[in-house]
């Protein structure tokens, strides 16, 4: 018999795809800081002369960068399925192994965009903000120019959204495009009802919210989201 | 007694209230060639997907070098299963397909699939996505016989392929089935082009198997009676005729069975004409049956 194909043989199988998986990205970011200087200079000569601090805050609340990557993150985890599955099963690879391969992906791929935000805050901090005050990584939301924070922040948003788009992608290949219109409709009715149940303690929670919070829940999310994908993807049969 | 390559029991596929194959069981024996014959809609594809574990049957079983193989990662190994309509992941090009490609199949012959490659001038630059049918038919067939996969499955291999191109896959088949003997189930339509390269026949009608044996057993399985209309329905009366054909007032019939030397003889001696049916004959006429309708 022959040698059995491993997760990483799928690694290499997505990794052709390399212009939008590592240039993309890239012109995506390039895009962000270009609106995000011209915002930032327009209102620099707006507010000339009023007080800086209250400028800074503004800036670093803008979460434009991390929102500019999320639909693309999610659109390269369904392309990743849809397209890259019928051709792993017509080379003799098990669901198993495709799964196990696309979520190994995902994880280089957010590597990748983690590399990326870590040598962007790097240059802005050595350049000062850009040399014109300008606030594209080093913001609230991705930890506020602490390294570790926003790599433990993008690594895990990324992840969570390319195994969110991998799960949607099954749910298309299994069910067609209803599978995957039911399933966003699924989670939206789970959401707004955890919201409902919820919403009494929310204060409550909200005095004793921890950030690590979110690193378990990305955590969880990940692996619903990949288990989801191998039972969509068990099921699914190549037409 | 050795285990055969694929072995198919009481398969059957149904999708909502369709059933695409009900209870069909064959054998392909180990280091064969056989064709998959049937008309469009006939349930080739659908049994193709359920021998390369891309589908599950309803009930049923197949058993692929002995194991059953949907999930089966050692049989899957031994397995390359290109569709007619066989997708490719988005932005790939010729060299994506032949780099990916020998990591899944440890018998890949790199050498071939760049020879099959240049004789099928299939284009480097543009994305497989933008290819032609013909160029999409050349990837698949290059997948198929590069692989050396121990089962190697085509459906339809020839779709959009020029006749010299058709030639050259018959010829790169053979060459290398002889020098490297494995398991090959195609499915056609071209019958009397690829009924040389056969060993066995499975044909399947309407989702359910009508025979399945060598090609040897199935040349007298049949034979075409023609002539003036009235003698040559006298004659056939007794027989399954299984299409019958008409033009004017002559009657061409094909009928199920072997001839024996007397009644040979008494067809001779009507004025009518006998020929054994060829193999493209015998599976048009299994497809017309009920359709054109058939008679005993």
């Amino acid at each position: 018999m022959s040698a059995v194909p491993a997760p990483l043989d799928v690694v290499r199988l997505h990794l052709s795809k390399r212009y939008s998986m590592f240039v993309v990205p890239l012109f995506i970011v390039a895009g962000v800081f270009v609106v995000t200087a011209v915002i930032a200079l327009a209102f620099q000569r707006l507010a000339a002369g009023a007080d800086m601090a209250d400028a800074i805050d503004g800036a670093r609340q803008n979460p434009a960068v991390a929102w500019a990557l999320s639909g693309f993150m999610v659109a390269l985890g369904v392309q990743g399925v849809a397209t890259a599955f019928p051709f792993s099963l017509a080379l003799g690879t098990t669901r198993r192994t495709f799964t196990l391969g696309t979520l190994l992906t995902n994880g280089l791929i957010a590597v990748y965009v983690t590399a990326i935000f870590l040598a962007l805050l790097g240059l802005e901090l050595l350049t000062n903000h850009w040399f014109v005050g300008i606030h594209l990584v080093d913001v609230y939301i991705l930890g506020a120019a602490d390294p570790l924070q926003l790599a433990v922040i993008v690594f895990l948003g990324a992840l969570t959204l390319l195994s969110a788009g991998s799960a949607f992608g099954a749910a298309w290949t299994r069910f067609g495009p209803t599978g995957a219109a039911v399933l966003g409709m699924g989670l939206g009715l789970l959401l707004a009802l955890a919201l409902l149940l919820l919403a009494p303690s929310l204060p409550d929670i909200a005095a004793s919210f921890r950030a690590w919070w979110l690193a378990v829940a990305a955590g969880i999310l990940i692996v619903a989201a990949s288990l989801g994908t191998l039972l969509f993807l068990r099921g699914a049969s190549v037409r | 007694m050795t285990t055969p390559a694929i072995e198919a029991t009481g398969l059957t596929r149904r999708f909502g209230r369709t059933t695409a194959v009900e209870e069909v069981g064959f054998i392909v024996e180990e280091n064969s060639i056989c064709g998959l014959l049937g008309r469009n809609g006939a349930g080739k594809t659908t049994l193709m997907s359920i021998i390369s574990g891309q589908d599950r049957p309803t009930s049923g079983s197949v058993r692929v070098f002995g194991e059953q193989p949907f999930e089966n990662a050692t049989v899957l190994a031994a397995m390359s299963f290109v569709r007619d309509n066989q997708r490719y992941p988005e932005d790939y090009k010729l060299r994506h397909v032949l780099e990916v490609a020998p990591r899944f199949h440890s018998r890949w012959d790199a050498d071939l699939a760049e020879r099959l490659a240049d004789g099928f001038r299939l284009p480097a630059k543009p994305v497989v996505k933008k290819y032609s049918r013909g160029q999409l038919s050349s990837l698949g067939i290059i997948l198929g016989l590069a692989s050396r996969a121990p089962l190697t499955i085509f459906d339809e291999p020839y779709l959009g392929l020029d006749a010299t191109a058709r030639t050259m896959f018959y010829d790169a088949l053979l060459q290398d089935y002889a020098e490297h003997p494995r398991t090959i189930l195609l499915s056609t339509h071209l019958i009397d082009e690829m009924e040389p390269l056969l060993d066995s026949v499975v044909i399947v009608d309407r989702g359910r198997l009508v025979r399945a044996e060598s090609v040897e057993e199935l040349s007298g399985a049949a034979f075409t009676v023609s002539g003036p209309a009235g003698p040559t329905a006298d004659f056939a009366v007794g027989h399954r005729v299984l299409r019958e054909h008409r033009i004017g007032g002559l009657l061409s019939l094909t009928v199920e069975g072997r001839l024996e030397p007397a009644e040979e003889a008494r067809a001779r001696s009507a004025g009518l004409d006998l020929q054994p049916a060829r193999l493209q004959e015998l599976v048009a006429a299994y497809g017309a049956t009920d359709t054109e309708g058939s008679r005993a």
